[in-house]
Formats: C-alpha cells, sequence, structure tokens
C-alpha cells in the first residue's frame, strides 16, 4: 500500500497547518497544505487526497463566532462536495478551531438535521419580540447545526496540558489509542447540545474523547475538564467514525520533549538507567489514520 | 446617519449568547469587584452588527441567520433582541475610523451570502451591546462605560428601559469618517521668528483650513527642535524654495529620536561616536574579531539582528516598546506592538518566519489610586487607573500572538509606582530564516533601480498620525488622538503567509521593509538607500476613506503594511499572488539612482529632496552629562544593626510569604494560561515548570520539529538599581538575561543578547551620564562573556507632564529602565537541566558569591528603604562558573538549575519547593563556611539579589562529580542543604536558629495571590 494522502487546510487565519502537516508525514503520510481560496477554486481537487484535515487557528479572527465565518465560506461551494468525500471512506479531522468549522458545518455530530424546533428552544432572556425574526428565512431553511463549542468556563483562553480518555469505539482515529495527554489552547471550547441530543451521541457512542482526572472522567472540573464541556467531552465522531473534531492538539504532541512534564519524566527514566521515549501521545491518532489505508 | 445620501439606510442585527454566558458572568463579577457598580444584578452581552446601504430584506434574513445559530445564537433585524429584564442599555461601538474587524470579517463574507460586495458608500461596523440589571446611579453608569470603553477610540451610547423602550431599541449608528478634504499640499513659509519657529517645532503645523482635530489649532508636535528647523531652513534656502508640509512632515519623522537615536548617536562624554558606536556596536565588533566562527550572520543593520542555528537556517530577534499608545489605549497599544514587532521579523532579510513572541511588562503598582490627567480641570482625560491598564495590556498581546498563530512563551511582569503614567510595554519575536533559497542568500535585501515600490496591507487612514514624533515627546494633553489604533492580526497572518511562503519562495521581490513608525515617510526613503533614490504617487496609495491630505497618507502609521521591491517583470505575478490570498497590494511608484526622494500627488510635485539630507542632515550636537550618584548608596543601618542582633522569632518567615504574594514575585500562571505558548509545536521548556507549576525565568523552543537543537531565550532588568548605580544595575540586568539561560546549560559562547534603553527626562545631564554608564556596563559585560549584541532599540521620553485632581501641575518620570534580551542556541534540547528539582534526597548547592549588599531589592522596596549598596558582578568568577556548570549540565550530573533572581535566595529555594511539591532543608552557615558569602547578616544572605549565582539540585550519586568539577578552580560553590519529602521547608540560620519552617501549602498560598487583590 502506498502512503495516503492528506489535505491539510490553510488560509483565513488558519496557523496550525506547518505543524499538523508534519506529524502526518511523521506518521507515514504525504501531505498538501492547501489553501481554502484555491480549493474552492477547483473543489474537485479534494478528491485528490484520503484525508482531509481543518487545523487550529483563527479562521477569520474568530469574529462571528469561533469557525463560523469559514464554515459560511467552506457551506456555499464545497459543502456537496464535503458530503462526497465523506461517503467515499475516507477521513476527516477538525482540530481545535477545525472542530468548531465541522459543527457549524454540520457534518459533526452529523445527523442528517430535522427542522430544529427553534422558538421552542429559545433562550427565555429573550422575551418574544411580537413576531419571531430568528425563524428559518427563505433560502436557508435547513440549518444542520446541533451542538456547538460555547465560551470557555471558566471564561478566557486556556493553554495547557489535559488528560484525556478515548472511548472504545470503531473510529479509526482513536483505534491505538486509550488514555491520552495533550495540550488545549481555545476560547470557545465548551462542548454543548441539548439534553437529548447529548444523551443521543453518548448512546451512540459518538462522543469519542472525553477530559479525564487521574484516569477517571472529570466530572466537570476545573482545571482537569478545562472549558465546562457538558460530559466532559473534549471530541465527537460521525456515525461512521470517520469525521471527528477535537479541542486538544494532538500535532502539538508527536514527541516526547513536547509533554510539559517530560523533564520530571526523563529525570525519572534517568535514574532507573533508561532510555527516553520519542513519541508524544498525540502520534497515535495520526499513525492509526494512515493504518486505516494499509 | 451620515451625509445622509440618498438610498442609504442603517440596518441592524443583533446576536444574542446563552442565557447561562460565562464571559457575561465574569464581567458582571468584575464590575461588582471593581466597585464601580455594586448595585448591579444581571448582565447580558449582545454583538450588533450595523449595516449601511441599500439592502434586500432577504439578504438581512440570510445574513442573520448566518450570523447566528439555531440553538445557542438567536439573532434580530432591526427589532431589539431583548426588550424587558433590564435597566439600562449600553453599547460600545468604535469611533469612525478605527479598525473595526468584525465589520470587515462580516463585509468580506458578503459575496458568499448574498453574491455582491459592499459598494463605496455603504459599510458595515460591529459594536457590543450590554444590558444591565440593578438600580444604577449615574456615576455607576460612568464607571461602567469606562471599566468597558476607552473613550479615545469608542463610543458609548446609554439608554434607560424607557428610552430604549420608547425608541424600539438602541439607535443605528453607522461611524462614518467625515473629512473636510483638503488634498493639497501646503508651502510652509520659514523665513519667520525663532518663536515662530519653536513652536512650528512643539505644536506642529497650522491645522488644514476647516479640519477639527480635537479642536486643536496645530497639527500636532513635530517634535523638532530649533537647531535642526535652522539646518532645514537653511537647506530650503541654499535650493531657493519653502518646503511643503509634507517635506516638513517627513523630515521631522526620520529625524525624530524615534526614528534615528538621536540621543544614542551623539557624542556624550567619553562616548565621543555615540553610545551606540561606542559601546553597543563596538562591543560585537570586538567579539566577531576575537572569534573566528560565523556566530553572528546580521547585527545592527536590518529590522532584526540575526545568528546562526545551524547549517541551513539563521535565527533573527528583535525587541521593541510601544509605551506611549499603551498608556492611552492599553489594548490596541499592546495589539499593535506586538504585530509590529512581528513585521521586524518577517521583515529580515527577505522575509524570516516569526517562530516565538516575547513580552515585559513594566507596570503601575496596582493598588495606586492616584488620580491623574492630562487636562488641568481635574475631571477630563484622566489616565487610566492600573488595574484597566493592565488588563488591556495583557489582552493586546494575548489576541496578537495568539491570532498570529506565533506562541508566546517568555515574558515577564514588574511593578513599580513610577510606571503609574507610562507603563513600559516590551514586546519581542524571534524568526527563523533559511539562509539560502533558490540560489539567494536570504539575509542580504537590495532594491534596484526600476524595482516598483510595492505597498501590501491594510489601508491607509488617519491613524497614528505622528507616532513617531508622538514618542518623542512626553505625554501630555496635546498628545494626539489619531495616534491610537487598533490592529488585525489576521490581515496581518494573510500578509505574511503570503509573503513568506509563497512570494519569497518564487523570489518575487527584491527587498522589503516594515512600515512602521513614520509610514511610507520612513520606510520608502530607508530602502531607497539600496537604490539611490525613489518616486512615489501618492494618488495611487490605497485610502479608509477620501479626504485625506498628502502628507497624513505619506507619514499614517496604519498597520499591517509593508513595503516591497519588486523588479517589474513580476509586478503583476506578485500582485495576482496576494488578490488571490486577500492582501492589498499597490503599486505605488519605483526606486530610482537619482539620489533624490521624489513624491507627486494628484500630478503635482509635494517632495524633492535629496535622499543623504532627508536621513542624515540632523544636526549632531554634544550631550551634556552629569554625575549622579546618591549619597546613601553604601549605607545600610538595618544590616549594621544584625550584626550584634539576630531577627526576631518569625521574621523571615513572614516577610519570605508577604515577598512571594508580591506583584511581580507571585505566580504568573495567568498570563502563561492565557498566551498560548504551544501553537507551533516547538514548546519544549515552557512557562510554568515543574508539577507546581512555577514561572520559569526561561524558556526553550525547538523550532525545526525534525531536530533536536533548540532556542533557549531569557530577559533581565534592574530599574530599581539604575539610580543607585547604573554600571552594577547595567550588569545585573545583563547577568539576569544570561544566568537563567546558563544554568539550562547553555555555554556562554553560543548565547546572543538585545538591548532596550527606557530612559526618561533625556535633557538631564544625569540622566544622560546614567544612561551612559549603563551602556559602558553593557560593553564590558558583553566583551568578557564573548556574548554580543545583534540589535536593540530606544525609547527616551518616558515622562508624563499632567495635573492631579486639584489641577496642580504633576511630573512623573520612569525609573530608567534597561532590558536585556537573550538568546542561546542549545544543541540538544533534550539535555537541558529545567529549574525544578526532581527528586527527594537531592542535594542542593548554590553557586556563586552572596554579596552583603541589598540596594534594589525586593526586600528593600517591600520594607520601603531607600539607598542601599548595588551587589556587584565579579565578570571573571562568573565566566568560569558559567562554563564549568554548562560542562556538568551536559555531563548529566545536574538534576534541576535556577538562576536566582528576584527576592534571591530565599524566593529561588521557595518556589523551587513550589515547582517540584517537594520540601527543602536549608542551613546558611553552609554558605559562610565555605566562604561563599561576605560577612552579612541571614536576612542579607537570604534576600541579596547578588548576580552570579545558581540554585543546582543533584542527586547523592551525581553529587561529588558535581563538585569535583569546580574544586580545582577554587570557585564559590556551597552544598547547603538537601530536597526533603516533607512537604515543608526549613531555612536554618546563624548557629542553627531555625529562620523559616512552613508547609508547602501555605506558600503555594502566598504564590498564588492575584496581582488585583494587591493594594
Amino acid at each position: 500500500m502506498t502512503a495516503p494522502a492528506v489535505m491539510v487546510l490553510t488560509g483565513t487565519g488558519i496557523n496550525c497547518d506547518l505543524e499538523t502537516a508534519f506529524a502526518f508525514r511523521r506518521a507515514g503520510a504525504r501531505t498538501k497544505i492547501i489553501h481554502v481560496a484555491d480549493l474552492m477554486e477547483s473543489p474537485q481537487r479534494l478528491f485528490q487526497s484520503q484525508i482531509l484535515v481543518l487545523p487550529g487557528g483563527f479562521s477569520y479572527g474568530d469574529h462571528t463566532g469561533s469557525g463560523n465565518a469559514l464554515a459560511i465560506r467552506l457551506r456555499h461551494g464545497l459543502a456537496t462536495f464535503l458530503r462526497r468525500f465523506v461517503e467515499s471512506d475516507r477521513l476527516i479531522l477538525g482540530i481545535c478551531n477545525g472542530f468548531q468549522v465541522l459543527t457549524h458545518l454540520g457534518l459533526l455530530p452529523g445527523e442528517p438535521a430535522g427542522a430544529p424546533d427553534f422558538t421552542a428552544k429559545l433562550n427565555p432572556e429573550f422575551r418574544a419580540t411580537g413576531q419571531d425574526s430568528t425563524s428559518p428565512a427563505p433560502g436557508c431553511a435547513t440549518d444542520s447545526r446541533r451542538v456547538a463549542l460555547l465560551s470557555n468556563r471558566p471564561p478566557g483562553y486556556v493553554c495547557r496540558w489535559v488528560d484525556l480518555l478515548a472511548e472504545k469505539t470503531t473510529s479509526p482515529w482513536l483505534r491505538d489509542s486509550g488514555a491520552l495527554h495533550l495540550p488545549v489552547a481555545h476560547g470557545e471550547g465548551r462542548f454543548w447540545a441539548p439534553p437529548a441530543e447529548l444523551a443521543r451521541l453518548a448512546n451512540a457512542g459518538q462522543l469519542v474523547l472525553r477530559y479525564a482526572r487521574d484516569g477517571k472522567p472529570a466530572h466537570g472540573e476545573a482545571p482537569w475538564n478545562p472549558n465546562g464541556a457538558a460530559l466532559d467531552v473534549a471530541g465527537v465522531c460521525d456515525p461512521t467514525g470517520r469525521v471527528m473534531g477535537m479541542m486538544p492538539h494532538p500535532e502539538r504532541a508527536i514527541d516526547f520533549v513536547q509533554r510539559e512534564d517530560w523533564p520530571s519524566i526523563a529525570d525519572k527514566l534517568r535514574r532507573q538507567g533508561r532510555e527516553l521515549p520519542e513519541a508524544g501521545d498525540g502520534l497515535a491518532l495520526f499513525r492509526a489514520a494512515v493504518r486505516y489505508y494499509h | 446617519m451620515v451625509n445622509g445620501k440618498t438610498g442609504l439606510e442603517n440596518h441592524r442585527i443583533e446576536v444574542g449568547f446563552p442565557q447561562d454566558d460565562p464571559v457575561a458572568a465574569q464581567l458582571l463579577a468584575r464590575l461588582r469587584r471593581g466597585g464601580c457598580a455594586p448595585s448591579l444584578e444581571g448582565v447580558v452581552r449582545i454583538d450588533v452588527i450595523t449595516l449601511r446601504g441599500c439592502f434586500r430584506q432577504h439578504d438581512l434574513t440570510v445574513l442573520a441567520k448566518a450570523l447566528g445559530h439555531p440553538l445557542t445564537r438567536p439573532a434580530s433585524i432591526d427589532r431589539p433582541l431583548v426588550l424587558t429584564g433590564f435597566h439600562w442599555a449600553l453599547e460600545v461601538g468604535f469611533l469612525p475610523g478605527v479598525t473595526d474587524n468584525v465589520g470587515r470579517t462580516v463585509a468580506k463574507l458578503l459575496p458568499v451570502l448574498w453574491g455582491r460586495s459592499l459598494e463605496d458608500a455603504e459599510s458595515c461596523h460591529g459594536s457590543r451591546l450590554y444590558l444591565l440589571r440593578g438600580t444604577l446611579p449615574d456615576a455607576d453608569l460612568q464607571a461602567i462605560a469606562a471599566e468597558l470603553a476607552n473613550p479615545l477610540v469608542e463610543r458609548v451610547s446609554i439608554k434607560s428601559w424607557t428610552h430604549y423602550s420608547r425608541d424600539g431599541g438602541m439607535d443605528r449608528v453607522a461611524p462614518g469618517v467625515a473629512l473636510n478634504p483638503h488634498p493639497e499640499a501646503d508651502e510652509v513659509n520659514l523665513e519667520v521668528s525663532e518663536a515662530e519657529l519653536l513652536l512650528l517645532g512643539k505644536a506642529g503645523l497650522p491645522q488644514n483650513p476647516g479640519e477639527k482635530g480635537r479642536g486643536l489649532p496645530r497639527r500636532g508636535p513635530l517634535a523638532l527642535d530649533l537647531e535642526s528647523l535652522l539646518v532645514i531652513q537653511r537647506h530650503f534656502r541654499k535650493i531657493g524654495r519653502h518646503p511643503t508640509d509634507l517635506e516638513l512632515e517627513s523630515l521631522a519623522q526620520n529625524w525624530s529620536e524615534h526614528c534615528r537615536h538621536l540621543i544614542f548617536n551623539s557624542p556624550l562624554g567619553e562616548a565621543r561616536a555615540g553610545l551606540f558606536h561606542h559601546y553597543i556596536r563596538r562591543a560585537t565588533l570586538e567579539i566577531q574579531r576575537a572569534r573566528d566562527d560565523s556566530f553572528c550572520a546580521s547585527v545592527f543593520v536590518d529590522n532584526s539582528g540575526a545568528i546562526v542555528f545551524d547549517e541551513d537556517y539563521l535565527v533573527t530577534d528583535k525587541v521593541e516598546t510601544h509605551n506611549s499608545p499603551s498608556a492611552l489605549d492599553p489594548f490596541g497599544g499592546a495589539l499593535t506592538g506586538i504585530l509590529g514587532v512581528n513585521r521586524d521579523a518577517v521583515g529580515f532579510g527577505l522575509g524570516a518566519r516569526p517562530i516565538l513572541n516575547r513580552y515585559g511588562f513594566c507596570l503601575p503598582w496596582p493598588g495606586d489610586r492616584r488620580e491623574l490627567y492630562r487636562v488641568p480641570d481635574g475631571e477630563s482625560e484622566p489616565l487610566l487607573p492600573p488595574r484597566l491598564l493592565a488588563e488591556g495590556i495583557f489582552r493586546g498581546v494575548e489576541v496578537g500572538g495568539n491570532c498570529s498563530g506565533i506562541p508566546t512563551p517568555q515574558g515577564f511582569w514588574w511593578f513599580h509606582e513610577d510606571y503609574r503614567a507610562k507603563p513600559l510595554v516590551f514586546v519581542g519575536t524571534v524568526g527563523l530564516i533559511p539562509r539560502e533559497e533558490k540560489g539567494r542568500r536570504l539575509h542580504q535585501k537590495r532594491a534596484r533601480p526600476g524595482n516598483r515600490i510595492v505597498v501590501v496591507g491594510g489601508r491607509v487612514g488617519l491613524d497614528g498620525i505622528h507616532g513617531a514624533t508622538f514618542s518623542s515627546e512626553a505625554l501630555d494633553s496635546g498628545s494626539p488622538a489619531t495616534a491610537v489604533q487598533i490592529g488585525d492580526p489576521i490581515g496581518q497572518k494573510l500578509l505574511t503567509d503570503a509573503l513568506i511562503r509563497e512570494a519569497r519562495h518564487r523570489a518575487l521581490y527584491t527587498s522589503l521593509t516594515d512600515n512602521g513608525a513614520g509610514g511610507l515617510s520612513c520606510s520608502v526613503p530607508e530602502m531607497a538607500q539600496e537604490s539611490g533614490g525613489c518616486i512615489v504617487d501618492l494618488t495611487k496609495v490605497p485610502l479608509k476613506y477620501p479626504g485625506m491630505a498628502p502628507w497624513q497618507i505619506w507619514v499614517s502609521e496604519s498597520q499591517e503594511r509593508m513595503t516591497l521591491a519588486v523588479p517589474p517583470e513580476h509586478l503583476d505575478e506578485i500582485l495576482e499572488l496576494f488578490r488571490r490570498r486577500d492582501v492589498e497590494a499597490t503599486e505605488i511608484g519605483q526606486f530610482t539612482d537619482t539620489g533624490q526622494c521624489v513624491v507627486s500627488h494628484g500630478g503635482k510635485l509635494v517632495m524633492d529632496l535629496a535622499l543623504d539630507f532627508l536621513l542624515d542632515g540632523w544636526p549632531a550636537r554634544e550631550l551634556p552629562c552629569e554625575v549622579a550618584l546618591p549619597p546613601d548608596r553604601a549605607s545600610d543601618p538595618e544590616l549594621e544593626a544584625e550584626k550584634t542582633l539576630p531577627p526576631p522569632p518569625g521574621e523571615i518567615q513572614r516577610l519570605l510569604l508577604e515577598i512571594l504574594a508580591r506583584p511581580g514575585i507571585a505566580s504568573r500562571q495567568e498570563l502563561a494560561l492565557r498566551f498560548d505558548h504551544e501553537v507551533q509545536g516547538s514548546s519544549v521548556l515552557k512557562p510554568l515548570v515543574g508539577p507546581g507549576r512555577v514561572d520559569s525565568a526561561a524558556t526553550v523552543v525547538r523550532p525545526r520539529p525534525d531536530s533536536y537543537r533548540g532556542i533557549g531565550v531569557s530577559q533581565g532588568l534592574w530599574p530599581e538599581a539604575t539610580l543607585l548605580d547604573p554600571y552594577s544595575a547595567a550588569a545585573g540586568a545583563m547577568d539576569a538575561a544570561v544566568r537563567p539561560l546558563v544554568a539550562l546549560g547553555a555555554r556562554l559562547g553560543r548565547i546572543a543578547l538585545l538591548d532596550n534603553f527606557c530612559w526618561s527626562k533625556p535633557k538631564d545631564p544625569q540622566r544622560l551620564w546614567l544612561l551612559k554608564e549603563s551602556a559602558r556596563a553593557c560593553y564590558e559585560v558583553a566583551v568578557a562573556w564573548g556574548t554580543p549584541f545583534i540589535s536593540g532599540k530606544d525609547s527616551m521620553h518616558n515622562d508624563f507632564s499632567g495635573y492631579d485632581g486639584q489641577g496642580r501641575t504633576t511630573r512623573l518620570s520612569i525609573p530608567p529602565t534597561l532590558l536585556i534580551s537573550s538568546l542561546a542556541i542549545l544543541d540538544d534540547v533534550r539535555r537541558i537541566a529545567s529549574p525544578d528539582p526532581k527528586a527527594a534526597g537531592d542535594l542542593i548547592f548554590l553557586l556563586g558569591t552572596t554579596r552583603r549588599a541589598l540596594g534594589g531589592s525586593v526586600y528593600r522596596a517591600h520594607r520601603k528603604l531607600a539607598g542601599g549598596a548595588v551587589p556587584e558582578l565579579d565578570l571573571s568568577t562568573s565566566k568560569r562558573l558559567y562554563g564549568l556548570h554548562a560542562q556538568a549540565v551536559d555531563r548529566g550530573l545536574v538534576a534541576s538549575a535556577q538562576a536566582l533572581g528576584r527576592g534571591g535566595l530565599a524566593v529561588a529555594v521557595a518556589t523551587a519547593c513550589l515547582a517540584a511539591q517537594l520540601g527543602a532543608e536549608v542551613d546558611l552557615d553552609q554558605i559562610r563556611s565555605h566562604g561563599c558569602c561576605d560577612e552579612a547578616p541571614d536576612r542579607a544572605i537570604l534576600f541579596s539579589e547578588s548576580p552570579g549565582r545558581l540554585l543546582v539540585t543533584c542527586s547523592p550519586e551525581n553529587a561529588a562529580a558535581f563538585e569535583e568539577i569546580f574544586q580545582s578552580w577554587d570557585l564559590p560553590v556551597a552544598r547547603i542543604g538537601l530536597i526533603s519529602g516533607s512537604g515543608r521547608l526549613r531555612i536554618r540560620g546563624a548557629g542553627g536558629t531555625v529562620l523559616v519552617d512552613t508547609a508547602l501549602v501555605e506558600l503555594a498560598s502566598a504564590y498564588g495571590t492575584d496581582w488585583r487583590d494587591t493594594k
């Protein structure tokens, strides 16, 4: 088998494309970084790759909500191509801002959307203003967004390392991962879904990555759960498992010396006369994706 | 409504947040805690987009849907989203012409959503609406407004619920710039009295007819003194005509302290060639001559300095300040500061990629309640309170670094009451650049005659006009508000990527530089030196709004712009590339070899000046200097007394805990969390170290993911000591920057330095003497250690002249501050020694001599004691000690190593324990018996900030080998105790007296103190 080809998006404020592409190369893939503008111009180029990655960053500066503006751009002109891409046994990964984009695109959690009853869920703080100005408008009647990544609780940008537990899942992305130690860096990463939807996703096994404390779920407690995510969710996949989005950054954790605690671990190993490991926990994820094509 | 053009209407889209919005909850807590609105009960925030134009209802609906979210973010059009449940509505938007990034992003989405862009008269604006619940008196509302908006860049509108209901919500405001166009260049008659010339220099040219400019009759300072104006007068007499206003503004920009560093380049004392050449640059030249490697690749000639990283790459570094703008608008000032220094990396050679940001904040004491004003009426134009100043600055660097995808691991904060009026905002950027690409040496650049001048990046507006001359003046009520601007990190990211990853790679340009201070008026002539001249047509420069005068276009400092030299055959290709990447690029002229800088506007010649005169015609003058040493510098009665009287029981421990809780010593974790230091995947030694997450004085990155070669960075300063002993203070700053890298295991020969002098009262001969002595120390330390300076920058006017609440004149000057920034090349990051101790049972060593001198220390500041002797740095001992320590690290003998810093040994040991989450037993008599200190009482040994010292831990197996390395050299090395599993820090003083015996939790609680709580 030849190495799979990975397409990594760049442009509009994406800023983790170089290290994400490097992580895939380290895992044995071939990579191509492509600018959003160039892809939109010839969307069929999507099919030159087996894996599509939406890396982290600040697409459009997070203005109008993180990931929203890039999703708007991709939805107009790339939506059908992306659907075909998913249906053709290919993989998509969204990291951090890329995860936010995938949820705005409705590719995650990826069920076909029923028309959501918007008014029923309208924040009671916002009293009806005579008529419902937010009911679906002609031309955009369907809105497939069913989950959201909201402002962190406690609020503010947070850059720190967290422990994660990967669920036993059929997702190709996580089949070699159990416990993971990865960094997060975001201001809007609190996974949220209406209770019924949350339960449904949990039952369907789509809540594949959870923040953990000492090998157990973090139960919403900061700083182990760094953003107040519902059910400690750090990452979700679609029903096929092939599309995954996650807030933590595996591409920043492919080498041992990227860990924040490596000096302590290295000191212990040296005292025991043992060699230092090379890889960090994030690498398993990229290797698993490459192995999917072997 | 703007100018009332027919057919244009304002529309308003409101987008809400979920009810349990944590950001609103935090805001509520902040407003209550700040004491500004104790009766505030609730806050709801709403995003607002206002569009001006002629739109179809359907299009507005499509946009509102796209901006909202079906489950979490309801949206409404031309109708308030919320009708009841609050008492006051307060909206914050931008003033006309201020960079509005949200408005800009929405405008960019319109072609996708609507199939059309905004037309010329149409516009799109972002603002924020806050609905406030609670009975709020007017004073509280004003206090909330002051907390949420800066009147220099933002407008606030407030409505009571009654008015809001009656009006159907807030007004639809589309802030437009209304200029009274005067797009002409005026002739200026310099054949006037000296008094009139002086006024011209201080207050600037008369305002264009009809222009408002804050109601001032003049345009703002040229900052040219009489001598300079007389030189200009003579020059124009010689060429037989009057200058244009644009020529005069150009000369003012180019001859400004900010651009020409007049004080560093004028004769001062023994430095006949000026301090820069005599001390700073000479140190580098002598070091380069003494060593036969090519460590320094590019020094003092480009936007950044550069050293060799490996066979394939160079590392660049530059540190800037953005003090004056940050004093006015801390968020905008810090943001444009960090984005500006990013462009010093991008503008190095043919373009380096920014790989690391560093910051340094010198801030007023958080609890300082002095009220100061820029105007004498005792109520208008107040200086921002210290907390808002700090929070704005932090947020500026957070947004700038994070949105640009550049890690910001390295920094410091420093609190001192004399930074009240002018905080110092240091920002630095390290870059990486291949040594060669497509056969081109990338650190070399040269614009050639015939190359087109291409400006890339944002459009030009009134932003930042007079920034260069402004930062060359003291901050007072005449400070121009247009100096304030807000950056666009995403715009700059797009520019940087297109430039470095595409245009450079395709060799489409021959030279580039940053448009920083002085805008085009400085960047174009500076580049024109490479070819020997230039000709520019200002009509071609893209403007944010019509009606700007030619001189305004020429000197505007609108951000995120760079200037390129493009060979004519590549012009179409490069313009097309930037168009595809959503970056505006425009050809505005060409480089020539005529020796002249020629500018036209609308077909008329508005400038025709010889380049040499423009850049180097300023008059050099002898600067006066006068020795200034305080009389009490050597006395320390407290230490004398302690010779006979030991400290009362518990006193040392109490002082240690109080000092640990002081702002500047207490944890900086807040910033480490907010500033992304993991992006690019390069971080190796992080800003927080050990399981206890303690601030590290140095950080390490690994810029090439396929190599273990790394870069260590650190910083040092000692402003408290400058007035006491400028030489030792500067030597201490050098040492404080270098030693954290040495602790890691860096060798002195692989370390490079940058200097940033931030001074005050630059006309005072005593301050100039302090400056000279500091520069002399820089020279002597650098040469002794072989650590070259590769770049630097100075900022001389950090003074404030204003009024207190009673209208009395108040002057404030910063303590003269020298920041040294350091970087080291590390061969293998896996071998570094991190600062956190690793295991109970490990032995603790103190390397270096502790002086009986507490001058400049946190201890004395805490005790509010003036004066004191500043401990000196022993150059030869430190050099040998540092070299041997690096050997020990290299041999794997060192478990941890930390540079003793602020708070001396006491704070170092305490933070080491906290980092490791382990206890320690320390015996000060061990230091005495090893001869590692002057004859000194315990408090001096614990709190002296003597330079040249390292705190090292070794496993018991390695301890003997470690000691042996130093033995044959007779160096000060003492085994002072051991790391314990007890969870307690115990320090014994003279004769075994227990000075400190405290649990880690107590230390942690002191160290975790929030700076906002400081009285």
